[in-house]
């Protein structure tokens, strides 16, 4: 048998004189086995392309959400205001339809919004809500999202004031003068001159006025008052004799009365704007 | 072993090398190929078919593993910086809660790369790992020079997601939180402050400026839950100042008449992101309020 001859030109090229001449059977599959391989490689392709060419779009980004507490005042009920920040890094503008919560007051609370955000913007929208924090520290949780115009919705991450249970009402009691979950409307308030004159109706048995603030500032009073049988005479008051540096100039009045069957009870008197410009004409 | 003919080396240059040897082997005779010929390519279909199907099911395009996925500031504290109590330098630690909706856990692990100017300086990594449905709270170090003009931002955070993807997410409320800690700290570096006051009959002017010479605009102002009419906003402020021009309610609102007068005003700006600022007024407009919104209401 004639042993295979290769080109002894190129680079370590030798003559192997034991290799067997015959390649037949490896011919013969040959042309099967490039067949099989054309046929994983086209199919594995043709899938793959036609996965691409069908897949749905990626889903959009969801807009990120925070919420924060920003002030609560007293109107008519106690109103607080949240804050509720909407970052959105997606590529198109998103309109933000409501925002939905629970935890504010009894039941579920949708407020409509229809802020539009743009891409790659930031945007702050005030939600004026009705607190019912009137009886106790509520200690509901809160949760709240807002709901986008296309249906989906994202989750407000609330601050720390806010995240605990109760947080909202602790938020809205510290903000909110003292006394104010316990009103005393048969309080008479008259100012003439320089003088505040309080006429407090009937305290009832044991009972004892502690004293009277202004915001964060106990009043003076012109001379000790005595009780006359369970009532006090018309308590004449001084003015502070510094301005007040609180965020608002009072409009009403904290008496605080001791001895009750309840104990000491914290009350609140609504007296007006004379209050505080009897207030403003010392400072 | 050597064959029954001497070899024979031929050199032919430069190709194709000549083969000398047996003659080649015949291919088959065509009836035996055709035989064969159907189960190749039922073969090769099925396979097409299977390696398809299978490449179909293995590409399927990459889900959004972080998705929903928020970082927000929910809580700051500052101090102003150690033997530095009148320069408006402060150092905050800001808590920054990450929240996780999704179904795949995701890691915090610092801060992208930014080449925007900022007045945040001094920042710490942060790294957390947030499971599937949890918020998790970090706290970062943050050295803020409020009397620059650059805007106060915090860079984003780095999330990494399970599959290996990366992606910066922007701390939301971070604008806000920053401004707040400016805001406790001295006149210069404070957002907006009152460079004066007066009446314009029923209007009252409150002129405003950014000492910080910060790209400030307003956009709205409060007093107590009440919004005034400012004029035109939003209204860009600088450290030059602007004027406010506040006109009365029609009426007294019964916020003010229950809760008390205001002697702040809350301002809503814009520097790169929305904030407050609270402007002490004091008098002026608590006059302003007795003389004019709610005169002759006792």
């Amino acid at each position: 048998m004639t042993p295979p001859i290769v080109d002894p030109t190129r680079r370590g090229a030798e003559l192997d004189l034991d290799a067997p001449a015959s390649t037949v059977p490896r011919q013969r599959w040959r042309g099967p086995a490039i067949a099989m391989v054309a046929a994983l490689l086209v199919g594995a392709g043709g899938g793959a392309t036609l996965r691409t060419l069908t897949a749905d779009p990626p889903p959009p980004v969801l807009p990120q959400v925070e919420l924060g507490f920003v002030e609560a005042h007293l109107d008519g009920d106690t109103v607080a205001t949240l804050g509720v920040t909407v970052h959105n890094a997606g590529r198109t503008p998103v309109t933000v339809a409501s925002f939905e919560a629970d935890g504010v007051h009894p039941g579920h609370l949708s407020q409509p919004l229809h802020v539009t955000v743009p891409s790659g913007g930031t945007s702050t929208m005030r939600v004026t809500v009705t607190a019912d924090c009137r009886k106790s520290i509520d200690a509901s949780p809160l949760a709240a999202e807002v709901r986008m115009t296309d249906g989906t919705t994202a989750t407000a991450v609330p601050s720390r004031q806010l995240a605990s249970a109760g947080g909202l009402c602790r938020q809205v009691r510290g903000a909110l003068p003292d006394g104010w979950w316990d009103p005393w409307p048969g309080v008479k308030v008259e100012v003439t001159e320089a003088k505040l004159i309080l006429t407090l109706p009937p305290l009832g048995d044991g009972a004892n006025l502690s004293g009277v603030w202004a915001g964060k500032t106990i009043l003076t009073y012109q001379e000790r008052p005595e009780l006359v049988g369970d009532r006090y005479p018309p308590i004449t008051l001084l003015p502070p004799d510094v301005c007040l540096p609180e965020p608002r100039l009072p409009t009403g009045l904290r008496i605080l009365v001791a001895g009750t069957p309840s104990g000491l009870l914290d009350r609140y008197v609504v007296v007006g704007p004379t209050l505080a410009r009897w207030l403003l004409r010392y400072c | 072993m050597i064959g029954d003919a001497a070899p024979t080396v031929q050199v032919v240059a430069p190709r194709p090398a000549p083969v000398l040897g047996p003659p080649l082997p015949q291919p088959p005779p065509v009836r035996e190929r055709s035989r064969h010929l159907p189960a190749l390519a039922a073969a090769v279909a099925m396979l097409v078919l299977v390696s398809g199907w299978t490449a179909y099911r293995l590409t399927s395009p990459p889900g959004d593993p972080a998705r929903g996925v928020v970082a927000a500031v929910t809580g700051a504290t500052s101090a102003a910086v150690s033997g530095a109590s009148t320069l408006p330098t402060r150092r905050a630690l800001l808590a920054i809660t990450i929240a996780n909706p999704g179904t795949d856990t995701v890691t915090a692990d610092g801060y992208a790369f930014t080449s925007r100017s900022s007045g945040a300086v001094g920042l710490d990594q942060p790294t957390a790992h947030v499971s599937p449905g949890e918020r998790v709270e970090i706290t970062v170090d943050v050295a803020v020079d409020c009397g620059r003009a650059a805007p106060l931002l915090l860079p984003d955070l780095v999330i990494e997601e399970s599959d290996g993807g990366r992606r910066e997410v922007p701390a939301v409320g971070a604008v806000a939180a920053l401004m707040d800690i400016c805001e406790s700290g001295p006149s210069p570096g404070r957002p907006l402050t009152v460079v004066g006051t007066h009446r314009d009959g029923d209007t009252l002017v409150v002129g405003v400026a950014a000492p910080s010479n910060r790209r400030t605009v307003v956009r709205s102002i409060r007093a107590t839950g009440v919004v005034l009419d400012a004029g035109a906003l939003p209204l860009r402020v600088d450290r030059r100042g602007e004027e406010l021009r506040l006109t009365p309610p029609p009426t007294c609102p019964r916020a003010w008449r229950e809760d008390g007068i205001p002697q702040y005003l809350d301002v809503e700006i814009d520097t790169e992101g929305p904030s407050i600022s609270r402007l002490p007024v004091g008098k002026p407009l608590t006059s302003w309020v007795l003389d004019v919104v709610c005169r002759g209401v006792a």
